[in-house]
């Protein structure tokens, strides 16, 4: 058993692989809908029945005055791409999300006190996403 | 073997404040005025997995036995140093082969009245300066 304090990660959106770039904080949320459907006379408990699936990923990748071309080859608002995420890196057998995301919102924050400047990128499922961490699927 | 980020820092200031400029200790037999630039924090910065950064705080300040040349000596300074860096407005430091400083931005201001050994007054006027540092790749 080893705890993960790591930042190695694997961030490819499309053709561009992020990973150089990616600063700050990383969230990955995958979150099932929910149906009440208690019935029945007498019941004491609220019973639920699984919706659909949905995912959703944001990240941070700090710009970058010498490769911004580079950096953001790929990253145009609303495309729909795969996006690869792997906790530790993409070596085979490490733990992977996979899926078809569409990149749907960015954002650039810059200061006049002169702070880190960086974009905040975020993607929302377009697919049933082919490998999922929670899934227990690997590169 | 590269140098360390601190060190860069120091070359490039000294070299951009003139030949009296002095980066931590001051020689005892040099006459006043002179600049004195030193350490006051910071250290490595963590940006990304692969890239190297820096942010350090810098005092630097002029010494000089009127209350007129300290200030006027702490002007030159912000004239030197103050939105110097190669992303500043504008960029006018000595390129360093190991560090990119990218950003110079001037801060608090200090000013001491000292008595110096005793008797003399003498006078300490400087800024701290906010820097950031990337290492070349």
């Amino acid at each position: 058993m080893g705890k993960l304090n790591g930042n190695n990660v694997h961030l490819k959106f499309g053709s561009t692989t992020c990973s150089a770039y990616w600063t700050k904080q990383l969230n990955y949320h995958h979150s099932a809908g929910d149906e009440d459907v208690t019935a029945g006379s007498g019941v004491t408990h609220v019973q639920r029945q699984t919706k659909l699936i949905d995912g959703d990923m944001d990240f941070n990748l700090y710009y970058d005055d010498e490769t911004h071309a580079t950096e953001i080859a790929d990253l145009d608002i609303g495309s729909i791409d795969t996006l690869e995420y792997g906790p530790e890196g993409n070596a085979s057998g490490k733990p992977a999300f996979v899926g078809s995301m569409q990149l749907a919102d960015i954002k650039l924050t810059q200061g006049i006190d002169k702070p880190l400047v960086a974009y905040q990128l975020s993607f929302k499922q377009a697919d049933a996403p082919t490998k999922t961490l929670e899934g227990g699927d690997t590169f | 073997m590269a140098a360390a980020p601190l060190y860069a820092l120091f070359e490039v200031f000294a070299t951009a404040l003139g030949p009296t400029a002095y980066p931590t200790t001051v020689p005892e037999d040099v006459a006043r005025p002179y600049i004195q630039l030193f350490w006051a924090g910071g250290g490595n910065d963590l940006v990304g997995q692969t890239v190297d950064c820096a942010s350090y705080t810098i005092s630097v300040k002029c010494v000089a036995d009127e209350l007129e040349a300290a200030l006027a000596g702490n002007a030159n300074i912000t004239a030197a140093l103050n939105n110097a860096g190669d992303q500043d407005v504008n960029a006018r430091l000595a390129s360093h082969p190991d560090w990119r400083i990218q950003t110079v931005t001037e801060g608090r201001e200090f000013f001491i009245e000292e008595a110096f050994e005793g008797a003399q007054q003498i006078y300490h006027s400087g800024h701290q300066y906010a820097v950031t540092l990337q290492r070349r790749t």
